[in-house]
């Protein structure tokens, strides 16, 4: 598989304070907001190790034990492992400057919400009198992580293999309007701008901290502009009953490839129209 | 369509599964979440595809809880991610075969959701849906055959229906739920093990 490395990768233990970096920055999700300092975004497109071995490095006992009690097939054990390697270093990146050090991965726990939204907590979060968003995906073996530390802001990111063969998904994930927007696209990246448009409802779905579980068409997608990566998003009847505060509002996702994945990155400041 | 049993229907859903996700049929359990078989969203999306075209059914695009807050407003179901005691009955109404257990603490949203990924609730879901879907035309007893969208069509006369979908049937449990069961007593605290 092609690596989705941006930058290098800081080597294992070369790292001047702090334990050893898993997981390589990816700017380009966060790349197009203006406070992207406040953000932080991790990937990793390969267990770095043996995963019994990075489950030792990264995880808190108690996640240990949820990690060796999850009665899932590989895959699913290892991107789940992946995706908190690179949550707990995109939180720990994020906190270094505030903290004035870097947390161990161990230290970061990544707790779901009520809804099942992934949580970075820990004794921390005391001190620093806040916590941080976080949104983790997985795909085909690749696991992204983004964080943010702004009060109020939501985050969530999305990803999905352009080798996933499901062709006609089209047909129930998006509505006729959308299923337009989609024709009006160059017809050479007609597939790839249906994962992106997926992407990104999976993205806003996260990001809001509920899934699409009001259903895909309750995400509907009014724009999409080849040119910028740009998706705009509104809620309709299903998600409007959880969120009535966005009736009307366009709520802007980005959306890009990145060699063999698409991805979609929104970050929403909770009481502005974007 | 024929009448299917409960075996019946989770072999031919197992292997809808093995094939999307490209797993050993063995692998696939009752108890055993898609996810935790390696489903992405997308292999959910195919999943559904496949299943309502194999066992000619509309699946719903939502759970029942989703659709029982659009008819019965925001939180008097679920509050802050937890179902109240009026979330619990509702669901314990619904899901007669779950574990008693389960609704006796905190429910939290996302175990619901969890056990909506359950095969086993795949299962039932699709047996339910099945049994809306006539394997014989009602005009002159013909065998019924699969058509354009979700739709049937009689083979010797023609007569054609449309599959009811399974976001109404919820809908129309929810409504009946709502009139029968919550809206005589709405106001009154009743105790969650009334209902079953």
């Amino acid at each position: 598989m092609a690596s989705l490395l941006i930058e290098p990768a800081s080597p294992l233990g070369s790292t001047a304070s702090g334990p050893p970096l898993l997981s390589h920055p990816w700017n380009a999700p966060i790349a197009s907001w203006a406070h992207s300092g406040a953000l932080v975004c991790r990937h990793l497109d390969a267990l770095p190790c043996e995963p019994g071995e990075l489950a030792d490095l990264v995880l808190s006992h108690r996640e240990r034990n949820y990690w060796i009690s999850m009665r899932a097939v590989d895959k699913r054990r290892h991107e789940w492992l992946m995706g908190r390697c690179a949550a707990k270093e995109a939180v720990s990146l994020l906190l270094e400057k505030p903290l004035g050090a870097r947390l161990p991965h161990a230290e970061i726990e990544i707790v779901p919400d009520p809804y099942g939204r992934p949580r970075a907590e820990g004794v921390w979060s005391v001190t620093l009198g806040t916590q941080p968003v976080i949104s983790i995906a997985h795909s085909h073996g690749t696991a992204v992580a983004l964080a943010c530390l702004h009060p109020g802001q939501l985050v969530g990111i999305d990803l999905e293999s352009l080798s996933h063969r499901c062709e006609d998904f089209e047909a129930i994930a998006f509505s006729p309007d959308e299923r337009n927007l989609l024709a009006a696209m160059p017809r050479v990246s007609r597939q790839e701008w249906a994962l992106r448009m997926w992407c990104a409802k999976e993205a806003l779905g996260k990001a809001l901290g509920r899934g699409l579980s009001a259903g895909l068409l309750a995400f509907h997608i009014s724009r999409a502009e080849a040119s910028t990566g740009m998706v705009n998003l509104e809620l309709r009847a299903g998600a409007l009953e959880h969120f009535p505060r966005l009736r009307g509002q366009s709520l802007t996702v980005y959306t890009a490839r990145e060699s063999d994945f698409v991805f979609a990155a929104v970050i929403y400041q909770q009481g502005a129209a974007e | 369509m024929p009448h299917m049993t409960e075996s019946e229907v989770f072999d031919k859903f197992a292997q809808i599964v093995a094939r999307s996700l490209r797993i050993d049929m063995a692998q696939i359990k009752p108890a055993m979440h898609l996810n935790d078989l390696g489903a992405e969203s997308l292999d959910l999306i195919e999943i559904s595809m496949e299943t309502e075209s194999q066992f000619h059914i509309f699946l719903p695009d939502k759970s029942i809880l989703e659709t029982a807050v659009d008819v019965f407003g925001s939180d008097i179901l679920e509050k802050d991610g937890f179902l109240t005691d009026e979330g619990k009955r509702l669901m314990l109404c619904r899901m007669p075969d779950a574990a008693a257990e389960t609704f006796q603490d905190k429910v939290a949203v996302k175990d619901l959701q969890s056990y909506f990924l359950k095969i086993g609730t795949w299962v039932r879901m699709i047996q339910g849906l099945a049994q809306y879907t006539p394997s014989e035309c009602r005009a002159c007893g013909g065998p019924m055959a699969a058509s354009m969208g979700f739709r049937m069509k009689c083979v010797q006369c023609g007569e054609e229906i449309t599959l009811r979908s399974g976001e109404e049937l919820n809908r129309e449990w929810v409504r009946e739920y709502y009139d029968k069961e919550y809206h005589p007593h709405a106001g009154a605290p009743v105790p969650v093990t009334v209902v079953q």
